[in-house]
């Protein structure tokens, strides 16, 4: 075989065996959540850090995304008097896409970066090979709780998201735009009542909005912990891994989105 | 036929587990809770590696025996690169061997699964060249780690435990068990990173490269304690070390490590005694 192919062949399957290692280390950390032992002091720290530390980023997303997008429409609206749908807008797209998107976007470079540099520094200061030499699995004890608590605070921040969002769309519909608050909220439900429900009492939106963010914290949280351990090649090492977390975290929830979306809507019943 | 003989390995190694579990359990109940119950043939090394073979991108080690018998200390030395620390890593069998055995207490590990390599991990305490201690956690968390891990003692029995062992490295416990490792100084870590290791009184210690960046006085320290293990606990010791002072004080015996290979394993008397050319330039060198 020419030496070209050869190294074009090595190079595949190097590629291939990293994306294997990426999903076994999936497999493995979410079978550890119904193993023992089980770590639940570091599950909630691990809430605490991934949720209620990115309260902040996530609300002031959220309340931005809510008032522009308010603003944006209110301008189109206007033109054929419409300007009284401006709930309907703002709520179908901050539950259904933005909230989910920019609730992951924001944790994929608060949290994502953070787990990849903490793992990292573990991996170069041989804090990982000590936990495996003291008997401990490294996935169960530092990927199994992170997983856990992205897959449970995700989907909170995003409720959280979305609910300021609107929110903000309701501050410019009542100083900007002058549409009562009353007329704004009633349009909100009904467009949350318009897409039908799942279960007779679900509203199919919120099955869009709040599966995506579970797929979103495992993706973050797998991601992280993925380049942390592999991490080599000391402090250098450990920038680069939090740089590859976070694009490579953003763009995976891009992707999925799409994905999930595409399969939601073939699957629920929209009125 | 090899995955039928990894699995009788496993079912010999698992019942031969059980068996000295239940013998040790006794011995954590002993005063000094030593685990100095388990009946050990003195003949069968504690440690062994037979004929192992490692290669990565390159060879790494290349046939390499060596073993170390109940209550010895053998160091490791060689120049940078030739696989000591790697050889450590084979003895925690966090790295499978591609030719040859490395067997604990007379079993072979190679085969285990990584579950079974746990619990034979927990019969080794490990030193780190950077003692390796979780900065997130405090001085008594990381001795304690262990502890809280592996065995069902309740706080205050830990706390006894750890006062314990940070006493035997001869640091005062009420003025580091609160202070977070960045706190320390580069021999006070390594001396926390030795009292971890031993908190759950492992029956082997190995230490990478104990007495690195220290200072003469605390590398002197960190040797003497290396020899207290040994003397006052019985503890088998596995050093890889460039300090040949040290080494020369405190081993039974010496594995030099040569171009991947072992270019002689003996007692230090016999490693000073010999007319081998590049001891004797490794010697004048060092």
């Amino acid at each position: 075989m020419p030496a070209f192919l050869t190294r074009l062949n090595n190079a595949a399957k190097a590629k291939v065996l990293r994306v294997q290692e990426y999903f076994v280390l999936a497999g493995k950390s979410l079978r550890f959540i119904f193993a023992r032992p089980f770590y639940g002091q570091d599950v909630i720290q691990q809430m605490d850090e991934i949720g209620v530390r990115s309260l902040g980023i996530v609300m002031i997303t959220g309340l931005f995304t809510g008032m522009v997008l308010a603003l944006q429409s209110s301008v189109q609206l206007k033109t054929f008097g419409a300007t009284m749908y401006i709930g309907n807008l703002v709520s179908a797209s901050m539950i259904r896409e933005l909230g989910p998107v920019l609730a992951g976007l924001m944790v994929a470079g608060r949290v994502g970066s953070g787990i990849a540099a903490q793992l990292g520094s573990m991996r170069v200061t041989e804090q990982i090979d000590a936990l495996n030499t003291l008997g401990t699995d490294p996935i169960k004890k530092l990927v199994t709780p992170r997983v856990l608590a992205a897959l449970i605070m995700l989907p909170v921040l995003t409720v959280i998201n979305d609910f300021i969002g609107i929110i903000g769309g309701n501050i410019i519909g009542s100083f900007v735009v002058g549409l009562p608050s009353t007329q704004y909220w009633r349009t909100v439900w009904d467009q949350i009542a318009s897409d039908g429900f799942t279960f007779r009492y679900f509203p199919n939106d919120f099955v869009q909005g709040l599966s995506k963010p579970l797929v979103f914290g495992a993706i973050i949280s797998i991601t992280a912990c993925y380049f942390g351990l592999n991490t080599t090649g000391g402090t250098e090492g450990v920038g680069q891994a939090t740089t590859k977390t976070v694009v490579t975290a953003s763009i995976l929830i891009l992707i999925s989105d799409y994905f999930i979306t595409q399969l939601l809507l073939s699957v629920l019943t929209y009125a | 036929m090899r995955n039928r003989r990894k699995a009788s390995d496993r079912r010999h190694f698992a019942v031969r587990h059980a068996i000295r579990s239940e013998l040790a359990n006794d011995v954590d109940a002993s005063p000094n809770g030593r685990r100095t119950a388990t009946k050990r043939d003195p003949a069968v090394p504690v440690v062994q590696l037979d004929h192992v073979t490692l290669s990565f991108d390159r060879p790494i080690l290349e046939d390499v025996s060596f073993f170390a018998k109940a209550g010895e200390t053998i160091s490791i030395v060689g120049e940078s690169g030739t696989g000591k620390s790697t050889a450590l890593k084979l003895i925690l069998r966090l790295l499978i061997p591609e030719r040859g055995r490395v067997l604990i207490d007379g079993d072979d590990i190679t085969h285990l699964s990584f579950e079974e390599a746990l619990s034979v991990r927990q019969k080794m305490g490990m030193v780190f060249q950077g003692a390796a201690l979780f900065d997130s956690m405090t001085v008594f968390e990381n001795v304690a780690y262990p502890l809280r891990e592996h065995t069902k003692l309740d706080d205050d029995e830990i706390e006894n435990r750890v006062r314990e062992k940070l006493q035997f490295v001869d640091l005062e416990p009420d003025r580091v068990m609160e202070q977070f490792p960045a706190e320390l100084s580069g021999g006070m870590r390594k001396r926390v990173g030795i009292a971890r290791g031993m908190a759950n009184n492992p029956e082997i210690m190995l230490y990478d490269e104990p007495t690195s960046g220290l200072d003469p006085l605390t590398t002197a320290t960190i040797t003497r304690l290396i020899m207290k293990l040994q003397h006052e606990l019985g503890v088998t010791s596995v050093v890889v070390s460039h300090d040949i002072r040290a080494v020369f004080r405190m081993s039974s015996r010496v594995a030099v490590l040569h171009d991947r290979r072992i270019a002689f394993f003996g007692t230090p008397e016999e490693m000073a005694a010999s007319e081998n050319a590049y001891l004797h330039d490794f010697l004048g060198g060092a």
